[in-house]
């Protein structure tokens, strides 16, 4: 593209499934730098477009695919974009990221973002052919599971490269945690996305794009990718461990701890619960290692198993550690081959492992209480430990059948309708259900959680680190410090940005999504954590600690200080949000309400926020 | 009884790259160490101690560093997970 300015095209891709128009936007020019990508993109359309207090089912909720500046550059972790809409689990700011190949496709496309509104007629895809879009019938792909899907749109389209996001049955059927499935194992898989695709009549979006990307300093973005290739894969190496086994080879480490989330989150340890990991998966299957675009840590899973009972097709990648514990120990279930079933299922059907785990391990401990009557349980046996009670029901969800109709609305939704009792033991934050890190036991979980606009996400991205990665495109395993983040952002872009710059673009992020969630009726008190998690574990060494309410609040009122925002109401301060240039932002999205009036000035030339450093580690391997 | 210390030979059992440190294969491994060692002793003695941080086990429980050893005892060695976000 002649407009690219190294790695950013400043162009959107617009489109009406109401009308069946499709445009092409080219945002301000000031807009690409002052957002960048990724969060900050999503929270400032959801802002500006959708229409207060929306249905997330609404045809006005907006469906937005962000790239970030570095996704479709040639260097490990390059690779990440961020899908958002309004949430339907938690009514709030949805958004979850991929990586893989979509992204990167889409970048070599022409676009830096796909922004979907409206509802199609009948079911349709899109099919963005670099420059050349058009919306195709996909009437005889509703009602498929992904694996089928791919294929045929590869066929009929005559192209086997083309990359595909789709989302499966679950999110046909408004599953309020369906989640988009790209390249059939790499989900965006939190805050019920997929369940949006489908509420607007959108089973895929096919991309092929054949145009490189540019960088502004290509040895620069060399240099860093020699590094990871030749310095970081060997034993030893800052990488090497991700590169050999992929996510969850430590799993016994919680074990020993006492925090391994089992039970729903009741038990800190649980008899053979370590057995599912990554080391599990390597001894009992036909294990593969594979990559995202451009990366050479490979550390994304392929598993084969032959097993007649746990036949499981390669294709659709293996388990990462959130869906060994959501599916596994938090159901109490150790068998690893079932494990791997279960996230086969997930991605066929097309929903988020976490949420699912966590939804039918609420409705385990349910049964046993005695809370879900005949009628509602409709024949289901469901008891923590039962493979195949598990896997049964991740069918039974997707489809809404029986317990299963219940079950796809969500911990939280399935709980109120059974009351107070059963709503105690929903371990969610803001309506989504908590990760697979205990807040009890991981310090950063526990500010994290309350806090991260999404809710209870591990990559919900409330610090800097993990916010940054976000807006920028890039994948968090990467073990990039600080100053190499933002040398390859530079000589992606060309544009010289300055840490204070770069740390002002995550505050307007967290603030936008802030203003996001006030103006959805987000109230300060919903930054929390789960009456669960303040009680203590039954089982391991720490089923003596208790965490308390203060802790968190104190946290929770500290992280609203540090960002500029009233620590008694989470609102941002007026000059926190004109010193990040949202104030026009703010009165668009009709968002001034939710804007506080600082007391007492801050000293001339301090910026309203504190500024941090990125928090170290990487999100857990 | 001397002053002759026989060596205590414990077995380990490494987790994914942390079999490095060790010699021979298998999942658990057995080494000798000086009679009265403590895990610490272990970890240095292997080079393990190199690592930032480590989970440790003794016979299936969360152990710590200065955790005496005895013959036959398993010695679980992790690197905790992290979930910095
Ligand atoms: S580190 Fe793993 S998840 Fe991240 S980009 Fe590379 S292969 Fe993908």
């Amino acid at each position: 593209m002649s407009r690219s300015q190294g790695s950013v095209h400043r162009r959107f891709l617009r489109v009406d499934l109401t009308t069946g128009g499709v445009s092409v936007e080219e945002p301000e020019p000031d807009y690409m730098r002052l957002h960048m990508g990724g969060r900050n993109v999503i929270a400032h359309t959801l802002l500006t477009e959708v229409p207060p207090g929306s249905d997330a089912f609404d045809p006005e909720n907006r469906l937005v695919f962000a790239l970030g500046p570095i996704t479709g550059v040639s260097v490990p972790g390059g690779s990440r974009h961020s899908v958002g809409a309004k949430s339907p689990l938690t009514g709030l700011f949805g958004e979850s990221e991929a990586g893989g190949y979509w992204g990167a496709e889409l970048k070599r496309a022409g676009w830096d973002a796909v922004i979907v509104q409206g509802r199609a007629a009948h079911p349709v895809y899109l099919w963005i052919d670099d420059g050349v879009v058009a919306l195709r019938d996909a009437r005889h792909l509703w009602g498929e599971t992904t694996g089928p899907v791919e294929a045929q749109i590869r066929g009929e389209l005559g192209d086997e490269h083309i990359r595909v996001a789709q989302i499966g049955p679950a999110g046909e059927n408004l599953v309020r945690f369906a989640c988009v499935v790209h390249d059939l194992n790499e989900v965006a898989g939190r805050t019920g996305l997929g369940a949006v695709m489908g509420s607007k009549n959108l089973k895929a979006i096919a991309v092929r794009g054949t145009q490189p990307v540019t960088a502004a300093d290509p040895r620069a973005i060399a240099g860093v990718a020699r590094w990871v290739a030749q310095e970081t894969l060997a034993p030893g190496g800052a990488h090497h461990r991700l590169h050999t086994w992929g996510t969850g080879a430590m799993v016994k480490s919680k074990q020993l701890e006492g925090h391994l989330v089992a039970n729903n989150f009741r038990d800190g340890q649980l008899p053979g619960g370590d057995q599912v990991d990554a080391l599990a998966i390597e001894a009992s299957t036909d294990l593969e290692m594979d990559r995202c675009y451009a990366c050479s840590v490979r550390c994304k899973k392929r598993v084969k198993i032959d097993r007649p009972d746990r036949k499981v097709d390669p294709k659709f990648g293996g388990p990462e550690y959130e869906t060994m514990a959501a599916i596994g120990s938090n159901t109490g279930v150790i068998d690893v081959m079932a494990v791997c079933k279960g996230h086969e299922m997930l991605n066929a059907l097309g929903m988020d492992s976490i949420s699912c785990g966590a939804t039918i391990a609420w409705a385990m401990e349910m049964v046993e209480l005695g809370l879900l009557d005949e009628r509602q349980l409709d024949g289901e046996t469901l008891r923590f430990g039962s493979a195949d009670d598990l896997l049964r029901l991740i069918g039974r969800i997707a489809r809404r059948e029986g317990l299963g109709d219940l079950l796809a609305e969500g911990s939280l939704r399935a709980a109120r309708t059974l009351g107070a009792e059963a709503e105690a033991r929903v371990v969610h934050v803001k309506g989504l259900e908590v990760a697979m890190h205990d807040p009890r036991a991981m310090p950063e979980m526990r500010r994290n959680y309350p806090v991260t606009p999404t809710g209870g996400d591990h990559t919900g991205a409330a610090g800097k680190r993990s916010g940054l990665r976000n807006t920028v495109g890039l994948c968090h395993f990467l073990q990039y410090d600080e100053a190499t983040t933002l040398t390859l952002l530079n000589a992606a872009t060309g544009w010289e940005v300055l840490p204070e710059e770069l740390h002002a673009t995550f505050e307007r992020g967290v603030t936008m999504a802030r203003l996001f969630n006030l103006r959805e009726g987000m109230q300060p008190e919903d930054d929390r954590l789960p009456d669960r998690l303040h009680q203590p574990l039954r089982h391991g060494p720490l089923r003596d600690r208790r965490l308390s309410r203060e802790t968190v609040s104190d946290e929770v009122r500290a992280y609203y200080r540090d960002h500029g925002w009233d620590p008694a109401t989470g609102r941002p301060y007026a000059d926190t949000v004109e010193y990040l240039g949202l104030a026009a932002v703010a009165e668009a999205a009709q968002a001034t309400p939710f804007v506080a009036e600082r007391r007492e000035p801050i000293p001339a030339g301090r910026p309203p926020y504190t500024p941090q450093r990125e928090e170290n580690g990487a999100l857990a391997e | 009884m001397g002053a002759m210390t026989l060596p205590l030979r414990v077995r380990v059992r490494p987790y994914a790259d942390l079999t490095r440190y060790f010699p021979g294969t298998g999942a658990v491994r057995e080494v000798d160490v000086p009679a009265g060692a403590t895990i610490q002793v272990l970890l240095e003695r292997y080079g393990v101690d190199a690592e930032p941080r480590l989970t440790l086990g003794l016979n299936g429980e969360l152990a710590e560093r200065n955790a005496r050893l005895a013959s036959g005892d398993l010695v679980d060695i992790l690197v905790p997970m992290t979930g910095g976000a």
